[in-house]
């Protein structure tokens, strides 16, 4: 091999390293702003915007699945250092089934819905994920089968919070643009 | 691909006749709220705790299940009065005193859920 070419190679290994450190540490911060907002999180259970769902749907649309994993999987254990073990359960399970259901959802509006679907979809789609997938992990794990009883209100929560989180992310995507440029798949 | 296209709209109504279709499964049943006692059912790590009969409770009395949390008895009715988590969803949820209703307090792994009939079924 050629010098330069491995010399491309280095490059381009190390601009995509500091690009997922970039978009990590956004997640990271969204996830803080979020719990900062006292009042919408405090009186309801399951109300929250999923503000870090920006960056990993922008991955999905701009990357790859495993790089949005991993970035899930960092704030995740971001979660474990600050908020505990069972905090930690209930967002890598959401986090993982949700991004797992929009990468799935991202082949099919790219494949035969092209065109007809916009990221309000995949918002939506990964935020009643993200509720459900919690859900039942929560069930597993206190032993109860009396949270069911949330599943409708958890899937119309997911649907207002996953609509005004799709309707910020097409608001700022053309900023997220700045720190990689690359193609839609939708 | 900005703003809303046809697609979403199917997508939004999808999820929400899902939600009707599980509120009407889920939900179906629990019209017969206060016409029999009210077993209060606390559990910590998915172990029973305790049962409390809500119906033969003369003196509001504290249960302490687990350290930082206290839940609070009286006739008819029972609620999660402090937990030292950070939300506190399970203190905001306020008295509990018809059957099927529930109160979690996720950090400390507690659970109140109140369900009617014997409370000697209940135990064994």
């Amino acid at each position: 091999m050629l010098l330069q070419d491995k010399n491309e190679i280095y490059k381009k290994k190390s601009k995509y390293i500091a690009t997922v450190g970039i978009l990590t540490s956004f997640a990271l911060i969204l996830g803080i702003v979020e719990n900062q907002l006292p009042s919408i999180s405090l009186t309801l259970p399951g109300v929250k915007l999923g503000l870090a769902n920006i960056i990993v749907m922008y991955v999905l649309e701009y990357f790859n699945v495993s790089t949005a994993l991993i970035i899930v999987m960092a704030k995740s254990l971001f979660v474990l250092v600050t908020r505990g073990i069972v905090a930690f359960s209930l967002s890598i399970s959401g986090g993982f089934f949700a991004t797992v259901c929009m990468a799935l959802f991202y082949l099919l509006i790219s494949g035969i819905l092209r065109g007809r679907m916009s990221s309000i979809s995949v918002s939506v789609v990964g935020a009643v994920m993200h509720n459900l997938a919690q859900l039942a992990v929560f069930a597993l794990l206190m032993k109860t089968d009396v949270v069911f009883y949330y599943i409708p209100y958890l899937i119309i929560v997911g649907v207002i919070m996953g609509f005004i989180t799709g309707a910020i992310y097409q608001s700022v995507l053309y900023m997220l643009k700045r720190i990689h440029i690359g193609e839609s798949k939708i | 691909m900005k703003k809303i296209k046809p697609g979403d709209i199917a997508v939004i109504v999808f999820f929400i006749l899902l939600a009707v279709v599980s509120a009407l499964v889920l939900w179906n049943g629990d019209n017969n709220k206060k016409t029999e006692r009210l077993i209060a059912r606390i559990s910590i790590n998915g172990e029973n705790f305790t049962s409390v009969d809500l119906n033969s409770i003369n003196e509001a009395y504290y249960i302490y299940p687990t350290e930082g949390v206290s839940i609070l008895v009286e006739n008819g009715r029972i609620k999660f009065a402090e937990s030292d988590c950070k939300d506190k969803i399970c203190v905001l949820k306020g008295w509990l005193d018809s059957k099927g209703d529930c109160a979690i307090c996720a950090p400390n792994m507690c659970i109140i859920s109140i369900e009617g009939g014997d409370i000697d079924a209940i135990a064994g």
